[in-house]
């Protein structure tokens, strides 16, 4: 007689199932983009590009560079073409830093020159008057959407800058400006709406000639430079001191 | 990964770049001018120099976290690309209102990367197949 074999259920061997694809992965894995050492590589990777990228922004605002220039020449040269440029980082850079330490000060020697200061020879056009103005309402401070918006509108070009070496005063190093020229143009295509009436217009202005300080006509125009810390820098106040006389 | 990588690029030239081709700015860009107030001139905090990083920084943290999963890591993701998209935007913004010609490759950079963030944003809320 042969015993019974017992009955028993026919359960299907879950090991022999696929994975199902919603299921993540039982553990940390080499093959693969996202899994073990090529994730931790792509992690590390990732960290070491970002701090690549971070160096030329990081670096130099640790270690700024300097400003003002090398000599009292250079100093001047700067302001000029950092004019001509519509660069206000370059203009602040060349004035003396107790004057931009204090805005107050600064505008004060600035509307000394710009008022004891005169044109004589060709009058610009207004057009060309009219957006200089805005230039100089943003210079005084006065800064609003319009005057940089009408800035857009100029162009200006610094040709044949020579200055002297300087010259000892009481007051700093005189530089003087032997040439230059400094042409201006306005494209009205480029103004604001509010703006109207301006036309295309230039004007070149002789830097080294044409001048009236406190009426009286400035055969050598310069500018006076002083040192602070080994660097050369513009000084507003002992220009404004040096072509108009002394302000107290 | 890339698009994340291209959006932080995109990020840290922009600040290295005039963000206006015309008038007074088109000269300098905002890396300048931060390491200009750095020096310590017209009466400025030096350490404000440091706020020109607000926008790479949000962008560099996003490339640095881009290879990690989980809500947490989505949840800093999409924080950091809307602190960089707000800022870059509106001050885009700001530019646009004083003139739309004077608006230069700074700003359009800055677009570019916002979008390339966005794209990149949506693609890391896809779940990956799993591996096998």
């Amino acid at each position: 007689m042969t015993e019974p074999v017992p009955q028993r259920p026919d359960y299907a061997v879950p090991a022999a199932l696929p994975p199902s694809r919603d299921e993540p992965p039982a553990g940390p894995s080499d093959d693969g983009l996202w899994g073990g050492r090529g994730r931790t590589s792509l992690k590390v990777g990732a960290w070491v590009a970002a701090a690549l990228l971070a160096l030329p922004v990081v670096v130099p605002l640790l270690a700024p560079s300097p400003t003002g220039a090398a000599s009292p020449e250079a100093a001047v040269e700067q302001l000029l073409n950092g004019v001509a440029d519509l660069d206000p980082v370059a203009i602040v850079g060349a004035i003396d830093p107790d004057e931009t330490d204090d805005p107050a000060r600064a505008e004060a020697a600035y509307d000394r020159l710009s008022g004891g200061l005169l044109r004589l020879g060709e009058v610009p056009s207004l057009d060309v008057t009219a957006v200089l103005l805005a230039a100089e309402a943003q210079l005084g401070g006065d800064v609003d959407t319009s005057a940089v918006a009408t800035l857009a509108a100029l162009d200006l070009d610094l040709d044949g800058l020579r200055t002297t070496p300087g010259e000892e005063t009481p007051l700093g190093t005189r530089v003087h400006v032997e040439a230059g020229d400094l042409a201006v143009r306005v494209d009205p295509e480029r103004l604001p709406g509010d703006v109207a009436g301006i036309g295309r217009a230039s004007y070149t202005m002789p830097l080294a000639e044409g001048w009236l300080a406190g009426g009286v006509p400035l055969e050598r125009p310069s500018l006076v430079a002083v040192e602070h810390d080994g660097r050369w820098y513009v000084s507003l106040e002992a220009s404004a001191d040096d072509l108009l006389g002394s302000a107290g | 990964m890339a698009l994340w990588a291209l959006a932080a690029v995109a990020w840290v030239v922009a600040v290295s770049v005039p963000w206006f081709r015309a008038g007074v700015p088109a000269s300098t860009s905002p890396l300048a001018v931060g390491e200009l107030v750095r020096t310590g001139v017209l009466g400025v905090p030096p350490v404000a120099g440091y706020l020109v990083l607000v926008l790479p920084a949000s962008a560099l943290v996003l490339l640095g976290i881009a290879p990690l999963r989980g809500p947490g890591a989505l949840a800093l993701r999409v924080v950091l690309w809307l602190v960089g998209a707000g800022v870059g935007l509106t001050l885009v913004f700001v530019l646009g209102r004083v003139s739309a010609f004077a608006v230069g490759w700074g700003a359009a950079l800055v677009v570019v990367a916002t979008v390339l963030g966005a794209v990149a944003l949506a693609f890391s809320t896809v779940r990956p197949a799993a591996v096998r």
